[in-house]
């Protein structure tokens, strides 16, 4: 089986290579590859290149199928800071690579479960856009849950 | 028919041939040749022997042939020419792509374009899940995420727009070959960029000037096509569902965050979807209209704001649109990012305990309306959380209910309530099924209620209402397979009658069944898509809701086999089957028995040594047996997790019987002087005379279970 190489390119235009068998295991590659050969270079433009780095460092990984899980763990808890993981969940996502996608939401899930609200908010920063009264109100309504 | 005649045609015309040659021989032979009669009989055989096994064939192939080059005239090439024959055999084809097999072309029904614009508001009415937020949906609906004024035309022409007019594709060509002149696509507008198909953003774009001069309004048409990546959780699900499935990640991204923070007053938002008729998955069309009115009174970016008031020059405004549409695929931070991409948000989202969820709704609005949204809900509901409490009616006043937290899954410390009042009268919990109570309150009026989200759904009376009948209620959800929930009422009318409540038609039915068990209707137990009852002697019943009918299952259980009748069980529900706890008799145990998927057999599948409780409790070993009351038994994800709540005199205690290990949960005898009576149960029970190993009987089913659920009533 001859190996072909496929290129990919980030959002600031920095290219990548990777042996098509690997990057098979992205769907959306897999389907574009399918569907016209991509011969020519994939752009990826919502992906930057640290990140494509680090999707690529994981598609290139040679694990035993039976220890994938652990290895995907380790992967992304190496990755432990929330915007990277944001990065590579959405990149996961975008290419369809359910593993690294499952992992590094799983990730960011456990991160912000015990946050409380103002870190939430610090982590993704997403600003509050409501009035003092009104947050009150819904917090009263949900007391329960603080 | 065509096939038959040609058939006909060619075997003639060989007979045909076959009796012509024996003429011609027959004439040589004998006239000619003056042959003997004998040997010319044999000659004549050769040759019909001879000639009619290879006529066969010949009328079979020529057959073929003829009917190849017809379908080459045609236009269509033969691969296979059996395949001809099959083809004539055929009565009726089935093709979930019609037009591309007739035509080769896609179309689209203009009478299927769906703006529902009603309907879509009706929805976020009805079920955006929380009554505080209802108001303010509502509002936002109609000034932003729907349009007025859009129809199917309208959205031919959006699509139209967002498509290319050179080198189409052939979802291209249909949508523009949907206008009467395609050159309508561009007509009036100015075309400044246009994003093509690519699989990340897996839309086309096109931003325009239109034709009323300055700025007007910016237009941004988005086309999903049908090769939107498939979303892993629905590669398991049967396509339809999957079709739907896209239909609501499409209806999400109409209310996408770049949108809502764009809000403003002259900003409209136009929200369609629109079915193709020649597939299967119904690939979704989605646009968007951000009209904009007059600079001053919009809530634009600063930015462009400041751009369109400065200079009011168009170059400015194309450079700032230009830089607008780069700044659309490069988000910089982290804020962008999540907020950009609802699937991630809906991914990471889906990974979070419901009570986690909603403390996140106050982190803005827009998080708050994304979970609590319908959209949401059909994905986070089909796994539902794990119990995270249980409810106990109250000792001490009448509808008050006592709320203990369990060592398992999330656990919610605070009650939830401690008293229904969402509505009228003191209103009683009576079942607790995936997330929904069924509660009734004073006045024969039944509720279906989410605790969680705070909100309840008034049952309508039913039938045959008879206000002082006796009637009893089951309730059946189960949101791994629908959202709807059913409910079952049996009472008497005569007979017993049962008649089903079905929350997605909004009305009762009578069934043809009629109950003619003497079974324990109070305690229906909703599990594997039927309400099973226990039935006198231990005879299991249950009614099948799919199909609407009764089953009556007579095997007995091992015990009952030993023991005769069994008084000691209760029922309740596992993912693999009706579970039934059994006291034991002779061992300080409960057995626990599961009944086969096929209503077959009831096998043994935990015994429950009570030993370990025996050592921290020893006070519940009397002289009259063994002292408690099974509350609930749960079983985990993994087995270590199940586990059984006992009721000791004076003592609540979470046994992990796997694990064993014993957690208390509650003690009565140090808690206020009120309750020195007893636990949850009348101490009055526990001292009972009957309540004998001989004679005794569980009686549980006062306590509910609490499971966080986002699902909608």
């Amino acid at each position: 089986m001859s190996k072909k190489t496929l290129t990919l390119m980030s959002k600031d235009k920095q290219l990548f290579n990777i042996e098509e068998h690997l990057a098979v295991q992205s769907v959306t590659i897999r389907n574009m590859v399918k569907e016209d050969g991509a011969s020519s270079v994939i752009p990826l433009p919502r992906v930057d290149s640290e990140t494509l780095a680090l999707v690529i460092e994981y598609l290139n990984r040679q694990q035993a199928p039976e220890e994938d899980e652990d290895y995907v763990k380790k992967f992304v808890d190496e990755r432990g800071e929330i915007p990277t993981l944001l990065e590579l969940a959405q990149a996961a996502l975008d290419l369809d690579i359910k593993k690294l996608m499952d992992a590094a939401c799983m990730k960011v899930a456990d991160l912000i479960k015990d946050f409380t609200l103002e870190e939430v908010r610090e982590a993704l920063r997403i600003e509050n856009d409501r009035t003092p009264e009104e947050e009150k109100a819904i917090r009263d309504e949900f007391q329960w849950a603080f | 028919m065509l096939l038959d005649k040609v058939l006909t045609a060619i075997g003639n015309f060989c007979i045909c041939s076959i009796a012509v040659g024996m003429l011609i021989e027959i004439v040589v032979m004998f006239p000619i040749q003056d042959r003997k009669y004998r040997p010319g009989i044999d000659n004549l055989l050769v040759l019909l022997i001879g000639g009619i096994p290879i006529a066969m064939p010949t009328v079979l192939s020529v057959t073929m042939a003829i009917g190849s080059h017809r379908l080459a005239q045609q236009g269509a090439i033969t691969k296979r020419m059996t395949a001809i024959e099959e083809m004539a055999g055929m009565d009726v084809l089935c093709s979930d792509k019609t037009e591309t097999l007739t035509l080769n072309k896609l179309t689209i029904d203009k009478n299927l374009v769906e703006i529902d614009v009603n309907q879509m508001l009706h929805l976020s009415y009805q079920n955006d899940g929380f009554e505080s937020t209802l108001h303010k949906i509502v509002t936002e609906s109609q000034s932003v995420v729907f349009a007025k004024g859009v129809d199917a035309d309208t959205v031919v022409l959006m699509s139209a727009r967002a498509s290319r007019i050179e080198n189409q594709d052939a979802i291209d060509a249909a949508i523009v070959g949907m206008l009467a002149d395609p050159k309508e696509a561009r007509a009036g507008i100015q075309e400044l960029h246009f994003l093509p198909f690519n699989p990340t953003d897996k839309h086309t774009a096109l931003t325009y000037l239109d034709n009323e001069g300055k700025m007007q309004s910016q237009q941004r048409c988005t086309r999903a096509g049908d090769r939107y990546p498939r979303p892993h959780w629905a590669q398991t699900n049967p396509r339809q569902l999957w079709a739907e499935a896209r239909l609501l990640k499409h209806a999400a991204r109409g209310r996408s965050p770049r949108t809502s923070r764009m809000r403003s007053p002259g900003l409209e938002l136009g929200f369609t979807t629109m079915r193709q008729t020649n597939n299967f998955l119904f690939p979704t069309f989605l646009m968007e209209t951000i009209g904009r009115g007059s600079p001053e009174n919009s809530v634009w970016p600063e930015m462009l704001t400041t751009a369109v008031l400065e200079t009011n020059s168009n170059e400015k405004t194309l450079a700032f649109i230009r830089q607008m549409i780069t700044a659309d695929v490069k988000p910089n931070s982290t804020a962008d990012l999540i907020d950009s991409s609802e699937d991630l948000l809906t991914e990471i989202f889906l990974r979070l305990p419901v009570i986690t969820l909603i403390r996140l709704t106050s982190v803005s609005k827009h998080w708050n309306m994304f979970i609590k949204s319908r959209n949401f809900g059909v994905f986070r509901n089909p796994n539902p959380d794990p119990p995270s409490g249980l409810f106990f009616e109250g000792w001490d006043a009448r509808f008050k209910y006592h709320y203990v937290p369990l060592d398992f899954g999330n656990t919610v410390s605070t009650p939830p309530f401690r008293t229904l009042r969402f509505d009228s009268g003191a209103i009683k919990i009576l079942q607790s099924c995936n997330g929904l109570l069924l509660c009734v309150n004073d006045f024969q009026k039944y509720y279906v209620y989410n605790p969680t989200t705070n909100r309840f759904a008034t049952l309508p009376d039913r039938n045959n209402f008879n206000p002082d009948g006796f009637c009893c209620m089951t309730l059946a959800f189960d949101p791994s397979k629908s959202s709807h929930y059913k409910v079952v009422c049996i009472y008497m009318y005569g007979v017993m009658m049962i008649e089903i409540y079905s929350s997605k038609s909004g009305k009762w039915k009578i069934s043809n069944e009629r109950m003619d068990d003497l079974v324990d209707l109070d305690r229906g137990v909703y599990g594997h898509n039927a309400v099973h009852w226990m039935s006198f002697p231990n005879r299991l019943v249950y009614l099948k809701l799919d199909e609407e009918r009764l089953h009556y299952i007579d095997i007995d259980t091992p015990d009952t086999t030993i023991y005769g009748t069994i008084l000691d069980e209760f029922l309740t529900e596992s993912s693999d089957g009706m579970l039934l706890v059994v006291r034991c008799c002779k061992l300080p145990r409960l057995n626990v028995y599961e009944i086969d998927k096929d209503y077959s057999e009831w096998s043994i599948k935990y015994h429950v040594d009570l030993e370990d409780v025996i050592r921290v409790y020893p006070s519940i070993l009397t002289r009259l047996g063994l002292h408690f009351v099974v509350q609930s038994l749960v079983l985990g994800g993994t087995e270590e997790d199940s586990f059984i709540v006992l009721e000791l005199p004076g003592k609540l205690i979470q046994y992990k019987f796997v694990l064993k290990t014993v957690t208390q949960l509650r003690d009565f005898t140090t808690e206020s002087r009120r309750c020195t009576h007893g636990g949850f149960f009348p101490k009055t029970i526990f001292q009972l005379s009957d309540f004998t190993p001989e004679n005794r009987r569980f009686i549980n089913g006062n306590c509910f279970h609490f499971i966080p659920s986002l699902a909608a009533v």
